[in-house]
């Protein structure tokens, strides 16, 4: 029934999810789990509040991952960000340019300007013009968002979702321009270079963090909850098995087989 | 509300395919996996047909620049336009001309953006490795023994740099991309629960 060798991931799959679904039933009921400050996410409302003394706009991307292929989850990620970025921006009448590299998100990021401004009570703002699809090559993507940046001369640049080599010169065409920068992603190869160029930084799974956070819906705050009681178990099952192979049986290492 | 409207229909449809996918992963059920297969293929061939949705935009968006003469953009707008009609008229209509316009020209122009890369991490790792504090103190030292393990020169100053660069990479660096790797695995569960439960909406436009 189950396949060979995935026995051990499917139930930890199910105890994590059951793990998440318990403490978001808690904070349903009201015991809201304490979560720590993203700072990343903060800076957001800072950001735009500096494009709009500045008079100067933003700048977004969501990074090449797109939504068809295995890095679907921290573009989701980066969209919501997005979408609380569009309402912020609504608030201080600051353009978002966002540089669109895959066709099949055009429709999404539409609708999530249009529902952000119209939330915001100022539906007839939100300019379509200023979401650009640029071909969905990775070199189209980097030549379109620094053509961007660099004749917009943006005041923010937020760099949130799956990067990969376009990182760099996003960022560093955002730190011509004196823009303040905002990175996250979970691609472990470009934290590093995230970290290198912008102000903030969402590391890992603080992108997967940053829907819920910024919404402060209860129910989705006890959902990052559940995800550190999943860290937990993590941990636990981690020293477990470093102490079994330290003392030289190797029976926890085969379960994870199964 | 309008049924199209209603959000409970994408919702729905989203956790019937990451069911069906997870279960095509997981279990041996021969009808479950072939329509894992068939729904990924799916999602593919949905993202190509989409790329008109693009040309259609992109063709939309640049010829109102062109009918209001946006300043500064304009011009580069009709540039576009042309390129893009002229690749496209001679993919069809003269196959060899698409060629040498696609080898002589888009391929040297993309390595030149992609080789532009090199400058830039030397420029943001210079500003990176101004010694502030502790952190950055280590994170220099770091960098500096990975040049030397990987760069020829490393070894001719002193072979130890080698191990010590491999020790770096294998163990603390190793160590800190599985944590974060593990901690980004729980959070993609945590969000596909938060989608399943029509809160994460992202993936289908409006917030």
């Amino acid at each position: 029934m189950i396949q060979t060798g995935r026995l051990t991931g499917f139930v930890l799959l199910i105890v994590l999810s059951a793990l998440i679904l318990y403490v978001i039933q808690r904070a349903r009921k009201g015991k809201i789990p304490e979560i720590r400050k993203l700072a990343g996410l903060d800076a957001i409302e800072e950001a735009i509040g500096r494009c709009a003394e500045m008079g100067r706009p933003a700048h977004f991307s969501t990074g090449w991952g797109g939504l068809s292929t295995e890095w679907a989850q921290q573009t989701i990620a980066g969209l919501s960000v997005l979408g609380y970025t569009y309402r912020v921006a609504a608030r201080y009448k600051v353009p978002v340019h966002y540089t669109c590299c895959w066709a099949h998100m055009l429709p999404l990021v539409y609708d999530l300007g249009r529902e952000a401004y119209l939330a915001e009570g100022k539906p007839e703002e939100f300019n379509p013009d200023t979401i650009r699809y640029v071909g969905d090559s990775q070199l189209t993507l980097m030549s379109g968002a620094m053509g961007t940046i660099a004749r917009e001369k943006v005041a923010a640049n937020f760099l949130i979702g799956a990067f990969f080599f376009e990182a760099i010169q996003l960022a560093e065409e955002g730190f011509a321009t004196g823009a303040i920068q905002v990175g996250g992603t979970a691609r472990v190869y470009q934290i590093p270079t995230l970290i290198a160029t912008c102000d903030y930084v969402l590391i890992g799974e603080e992108l997967f963090a940053a829907g819920a956070y910024v919404t402060r819906d209860p129910v989705q705050i006890g959902s990052i909850g559940g995800q550190d009681l999943g860290r937990l178990v993590a941990f636990i099952l981690t020293v477990i098995a470093v102490l079994s192979v330290s003392f030289g049986t190797r029976i926890f290492v085969d379960l994870f087989k199964l | 509300m309008s049924v199209l409207k209603a959000r409970e229909i994408p919702v729905g449809l989203f956790t019937c395919v990451v069911v069906v996918l997870i279960l095509g992963y997981f279990t041996t059920v021969r009808q479950l996996i072939v329509a894992a297969d068939y729904l990924a293929a799916f999602g593919v061939l949905m993202a190509l047909i989409a790329i008109f949705l693009g040309v259609v935009d992109a063709l939309r968006i640049h010829l109102r620049h062109i009918a209001k003469r946006t300043p500064r953009q304009w011009y580069l707008s009709a540039w576009l336009i042309v390129a893009m009609m002229m690749m496209f008229t001679l993919g069809y209509a003269h196959k060899p001309t698409y060629d040498v316009l696609y080898s002589k020209l888009y391929i040297p122009v993309s390595v030149g953006i992609a080789a532009s890369i090199g400058y830039y991490l030397y420029s943001a790792f210079f500003r990176a490795f101004r010694i502030r504090n502790m952190e950055a103190a280590v994170l220099f030292a770091c960098a500096i023994i990975i040049i030397l393990k990987n760069a020829p020169i490393g070894d001719v100053i002193w072979v130890g740099f080698g191990e010590i660069g491999k020790w770096v990479t294998d163990v603390p660096g190793a160590g800190a991309s599985r944590a974060i790797l593990m901690g980004a695995a729980l959070g993609m569960v945590a969000l596909a629960i938060r989608a399943m439960l029509g809160k994460e909406r992202g993936y289908m436009g409006g917030e």
